[in-house]
């Protein structure tokens, strides 16, 4: 591309973060700019930067400033190169790393299966995408893809099965996963598990949520099913995908954080306001689960910061995954703790992907025995 | 046509357009087709943003936009990278791009977990009236259960005299009176499913449906099918409510749920309750 391109490139996107963060600044001063504005900038912008009252934002806007002046550098410095030598070229998958995906995914899903019910959406049908929620179901088109990928769109022509026969599938899945075990490579256990946890999932999703941390356990049979299917000779290729897909799972998520919220997720994440409302869940009997360490700890401002900042942080470092770089430890380890805290502080169970992430970490250290010793 | 429909033929055209684009570019390797992606989703969201006047649309608009930056890398090598990668690695990387521009939940994969904070949270207790609630044995039986059930007594930070009050929903069931959350309901979300359900006894006999079916394990002290303490929580776990000493046999059935509010204080750091009566 040339270099007059790129800079017109960055112009616009200069341009269009400008009037974005023009929006936050301190209100008398956001009216006195409106107001010049009047007559130059379309109505609805206008409309849009009075409503508008975020007021610490300068500090990004100057941030923007900073990143533009300095563009020589940073451009010199994140370019495809540097980034690529973040890439461990030496990377060997481990050859049990698949069997072990095979394990640990069959022994989760069981163990799950177990666990929850899914019966109970029947009694809850009639609602089926009767309610609307925002955060990851962002279009319109009238046909929502998970209803496809779930089998739920049968339900279109047939009606939902019974209690008892969604229960009695849910155990027919826990005795396929211990059958699965045994016969690692079957291409028809592998397929009925995965199609039947999509099923059970599509509940969740098609009733009144948009998730119920079952996407990781999800990719992992699909990744099984697709190897198994494929050729189980060649499973570098499933094992890679299953990779890069935690790693986008995470550093999507991370990037979330910073277009919802901004740089300000970090000392604006007030774990120090919520650990009052964690304390009354510990002692209140139809709250939401909160450990009655809560009622006990009060947490500084600065700790909360710090969580703030490691989320980020972690969720972000989840790229290193993509490039089988052995630091990516770090943010596994790290995603392991930052469930676990929130489970017991916000009472969200994602605790179920430590499962894997603890494959991750040894499907990265086991994967170049030469490396791990260096590190 | 109103600006929602439009919407709707928008995202569906656009929805389409991504399949498109990315199949020409599994084609032709070229990388305006990308640059095009990018432009269309960041308009879609942004129309999106002007029916719906909410600034998360405008924020992701922006970010989609921004993406654009990529051109600044040597996109020749990036499509070199993309077309040596084995069929399924292309598609995987396809996707995921798709999933993140077009903004929509796969189930198997989606956009990514949004972000939130939990700032002012901590306000309720400003706006408490730090009323002292007298002491009172009206349905003693259930509150006797309320304070077994309550983990710990000592709860730091509050101010002297702050006064708690929450509902309590009690299942009158075919075994006496049962205390329940909305964790025996097995659902992720209950409160938003229940509060679209707007018919009073189309809800109750729904909720009722429910709690026939799965108190009973709760009673027997197991999660479904396995032991609590062994068995992996629901996604929103609720307060941990005992297992009860009780028969819970195939003929177990639950009459009507009654609320009860809760009345407590704290004082000197301790956490007591102190009334508990039938919410009308």
């Amino acid at each position: 591309m040339k270099s007059k391109n790129k800079t017109s490139i960055f112009f616009i996107i200069f341009i269009v973060f400008t009037i974005f963060y023009l929006s936050s600044l301190d209100e008398s001063l956001k009216f006195l700019l409106l107001d010049r504005l009047s007559g130059i900038l379309p109505e609805l912008l206008l409309d849009y930067l009075e409503k508008t009252n975020v007021s610490d934002l300068l500090i990004n806007f100057s941030f923007l400033i900073m990143l533009y002046i300095s563009k020589k550098y940073w451009i010199k410095y994140i370019n495809i190169n540097n980034f690529i030598k973040l890439y461990n070229r030496e990377f060997v998958p481990n050859k049990n790393s698949y069997d072990y995906l095979i394990y640990v995914t069959y022994a989760y899903v069981f163990w799950r299966m177990l666990s929850r019910n899914y019966g109970v959406h029947t009694f809850v049908s009639d609602y089926y995408s009767g309610v609307p929620r925002l955060y990851l179901n962002l279009s319109q088109i009238n046909f929502k893809p998970y209803e496809l990928t779930s089998f739920h769109f049968i339900h279109r022509v047939l009606p939902v099965p019974s209690y008892d026969f969604i229960i009695n599938l849910q155990i027919f899945t826990a005795i396929l996963c211990v059958a699965g075990i045994y016969f690692k490579y079957s291409k028809i256990i592998s397929l009925i598990i995965f199609i039947n946890c999509m099923y059970f999932s599509g509940f969740v999703l098609m009733t009144n949520a948009e998730l119920e941390a079952t996407e990781i356990m999800l990719f992992a049979l699909f990744t099984i099913v697709f190897t198994n299917l494929r050729n189980p000779n060649q499973w570098k290729v499933g094992l890679t995908g299953f990779n890069w897909f935690i790693g986008f799972y995470y550093v999507s998520s991370g990037l979330n954080k910073l277009i919802d919220i901004g740089p300000s997720f970090i000392w604006n994440l007030n774990l120090d306001e919520y650990r009052y409302v964690a304390a009354l869940n510990s002692v209140a009997l139809s709250s939401r689960y909160a450990h009655p360490i809560f009622a006990d700890i009060l947490i500084p401002p600065f700790i909360s910061d710090f969580f703030g900042l490691m989320t980020v942080l972690t969720e972000l470092g989840f790229i290193l995954l993509f490039l089988n770089n052995k630091y990516s430890v770090f943010p596994l380890f790290s995603a392991i703790m930052l469930h676990t805290s929130v489970f017991l502080m916000a009472g969200i169970n994602f605790t179920g992907n430590s499962f894997f992430l603890i494959y991750l970490i040894y499907y990265i250290l086991n994967g170049n025995k030469k490396k791990f010793n260096n590190f | 046509m109103n600006s929602f429909d439009t919407l709707v033929i928008l995202d569906s055209a656009t929805f389409v357009l991504n399949f498109l684009c990315i199949y020409l570019f599994f084609k032709f390797h070229k990388f305006y087709l990308i640059n095009f992606v990018i432009l269309i989703n960041a308009f879609r969201l942004f129309y999106s943003y002007l029916v719906f006047d909410s600034s998360w649309w405008l924020k992701h608009s922006i970010f989609i936009l921004a993406l654009l930056l990529i051109n600044f890398l040597d996109t020749k090598k990036l499509t070199k990278f993309f077309t040596s990668r084995d069929y399924y690695l292309k598609i995987l990387i396809a996707f995921f791009f798709l999933v993140f521009t077009f903004k929509e939940n796969f189930m198997i994969l989606h956009p990514g977990i949004g972000g939130w904070t939990y700032e002012n949270s901590s306000n309720f207790i400003k706006g408490n009236t730090y009323e002292n609630v007298e002491n009172s044995n009206t349905n003693l039986y259930l509150k006797n259960q309320i304070i077994e059930m309550t983990p710990k007594v000592e709860i730091n930070g509050f101010p002297d005299g702050y006064m708690h009050i929450y509902t309590l929903p009690v299942a009158k069931t075919s075994i006496g009176d049962v205390i329940f959350n909305y964790g025996d309901f097995h659902i992720v979300f209950p409160q938003v499913i229940f509060r679209r359900i707007k018919d009073r006894q189309e809800r109750l006999d729904i909720q009722i449906n429910i709690l026939e079916k799965t108190l009973c394990h709760r009673i027997d002290g197991k999660r479904f099918l396995i032991n609590r303490n062994i068995s992996y929580s629901n996604h929103t776990p609720y307060f941990k409510l005992n297992s009860l000493n009780a028969e819970c046999s195939d003929n177990f059935e639950v009459y009507d749920i009654q609320f009860y509010k809760v009345y407590s204080n704290i004082v000197k750091e301790n956490f007591e309750v102190k009334k508990v009566e039938i919410q009308e």
